[in-house]
């Protein structure tokens, strides 16, 4: 054991999933994580790639601990990505456990034994993305054997990443959809004290926006704007017909507070909802990828006209590429 | 004296005003690749042997192919990608960003069903296209008259700003693609070469900023989450 060894004597809760992971459940590990944290609940996850490491970043708040159960000695990190996140639990005052001696290298076999540990640890597993057949539902069937509560984020049936989930939660796993439901499984502990708190809740289209640097645009644009146009927001000119991008004019904008402009978000989609050009192109997108040519298909549209659309849809944060095409980013 | 040894021409001077395809971009040695950053470059190939050192000129359309991971499905949406992310990553480091970054257009194709094949109704005719690529081959003949050079692809920095201007928005937009996007700053002059191409096959006298716009779209590769 590595860190604060004293985090084991919290309440702690289990996020696990796999490591082919989509952009969603990469959100939903953070949301979830964040959330849980600040109720002063400890996340465990593996320190694999995937839903892990979001499971981990997302507990890097104030009140936050995180503990990192590894299938490998701690001198051979694996996977080497995660190195900094490594360093960044233990510089927050996080627990990395191993049971295997130092210089043991990762081995597959490794990694379903350590499961058992990251489900014994917690009082409950929250399994937010599973294949058919994945090291995840082990940790479950693991969880169930031992005592622990398990829960599961319900998906779309056609979504691969879902079965596993789905399938925990016809067997039995508690559907979860918010923090909330979790906790209501642990209404009688002590150290949920605290509930009633003021708990910042994570929006899922905030937390995309920040990971894709859009707030340093808004920063950036704010400097160089701000001083004549106080008023002025770079968002796509929906108004103007051709589509061009420009400079618009919000009458409620203020840069006071970063957050106000996701507070203004609805203002934006409103505008996006005005424009039908936009509009039928992000109708398209959902949360499988789709390619540019589908989409100029579907629209009949040419694709210069698709891809500027889409860059622009991009850089305001609404959409994604990622291999296969673009895919929507949720809206909580 | 020494007898002066004939160097054979080798497939990037044969391509010389023709195309160079490569398929399976990944496939070739790493060598090979990185060979090709100098004449993609400067148009020109120099070839030393211990007798003789000899300069080709090298002026070609360079095309190349690959598949997004060793097993060819990531991203698909009809089968299962079986590889692990380190062997995606791996494959897709085979090629140098210093070599991508000479590549003007990367886009991502998807496979084609057979439907898709029977019922391809509103394609374009490659006729129709023809007649466009050569008003907009013709629009850059005429602008470069006086340049000695042909196409934009041959422009040098100077020409670039002048050619090149972009509005302020503009200016704007390819900065924030710049710091969101993660794009590589020599990705730059690439990008204003592409939007020149594509405002001239719109016959634009200027760079607008849907021009712009498709030209960024164009560079999938420089991405940072599509090689993560």
């Amino acid at each position: 054991m590595e860190g604060n060894i004293s985090l084991l004597n919290n309440n702690i809760i289990s996020i696990i999933g796999s490591r082919k992971c989509t952009e969603n459940g990469k959100a939903l590990s953070y949301k979830f994580s964040y959330e849980l944290s600040q109720y002063g609940i400890t996340i465990a996850s593996g320190l694999a790639v995937g839903i892990d490491t979001f499971a981990h970043l997302g507990s890097f708040n104030q009140k936050g601990k995180t503990i990192a159960v590894l299938g490998c000695g701690f001198n051979h990190i694996f996977p080497k990505e995660n190195m900094n996140l490594y360093k960044k639990i233990l510089d927050n005052d996080g627990l990395i456990v191993s049971e295997y001696p130092p210089d043991t290298k990762h081995q597959p076999k490794y990694f379903l034994e350590r499961n058992r540990i990251v489900s014994g640890l917690s009082l409950g597993i929250l399994v937010v993305e599973a294949q058919y057949r994945s090291g995840t539902s082990v940790t479950a069937s693991l969880a169930n054997l031992q005592g622990r509560k398990v829960f599961s984020i319900p998906h779309e049936i056609w979504n691969s990443n879902g079965v596993g989930t789905n399938k925990l939660i016809k067997n039995g796993a508690i559907a979860v959809t918010d923090t909330d439901d979790i906790l209501l499984e642990f209404e009688n502990l002590k150290c949920l004290i605290n509930k009633s708190a003021n708990i910042d809740k994570v929006k899922l289209n905030t937390f995309c926006i920040e990971s894709k640097n859009l707030n340093s645009l808004f920063n950036n644009l704010d400097v160089n704007f701000s001083k004549d146009l106080s008023n002025f927001y770079f968002i796509p000119d929906f108004t103007d017909s051709s589509n061009y991008i420009g400079f618009s004019e919000l009458s409620n904008a203020s840069y006071k507070n970063d957050n106000i402009f996701f507070e203004d978000q609805h203002i934006l989609k409103k505008k996006l909802c005005d424009n039908s050009n936009f509009q039928s192109v992000y109708d398209l997108i959902s949360t499988t990828p789709i390619s540019i040519n589908e989409i100029c298909k579907k629209t009949s549209k040419s694709i210069a006209d698709v891809s500027s659309i889409l860059f622009s849809l991009e850089l305001e944060g609404y959409i994604k590429k990622v291999a296969g095409g673009y895919i929507c980013i949720l809206n909580n | 004296m020494a007898e002066v040894e004939f160097l054979n021409l080798g497939e990037i001077s044969l391509a010389h005003y023709g195309v160079l395809f490569l398929d399976e971009l990944p496939e070739f040695k790493k060598s090979t690749l990185e060979v090709l950053r100098g004449p993609l470059e400067d148009k020109f190939v120099t070839i030393s042997r211990i007798n003789s050192s000899i300069t080709y000129p090298s002026n070609f359309i360079f095309i190349a192919s690959m598949n997004p991971c060793p097993c060819g499905y990531y991203g698909s949406n009809d089968k299962q990608c079986t590889c692990s992310q380190e062997q995606i990553q791996k494959y897709i480091h085979r090629i140098s960003g210093p070599l991508l970054d000479r590549i003007d257009i990367h886009i991502e194709v998807e496979s084609v069903k057979y439907q898709k094949l029977e019922n391809d109704t509103n394609s374009e005719a490659s006729i129709d296209i023809r007649k466009r690529v050569n008003m907009a081959r013709n629009i850059q003949l005429d602008r470069y008259n006086s340049y000695n050079i042909f196409s934009n692809s041959e422009l040098t920095p100077s020409l670039i700003s002048k050619y090149c201007k972009l509005s302020n928005s503009s200016k704007k937009i390819l900065e924030t693609a710049f710091n969101t996007l993660g794009l590589s700053a020599r990705a730059y002059s690439r990008i204003l070469k592409v939007a020149r191409t594509i405002a001239d096959l719109d016959n634009s006298t200027n760079i607008e900023t849907p021009h712009l716009a498709e030209a960024i779209q164009y560079r999938n590769l420089d991405r940072k989450y599509w090689s993560k």
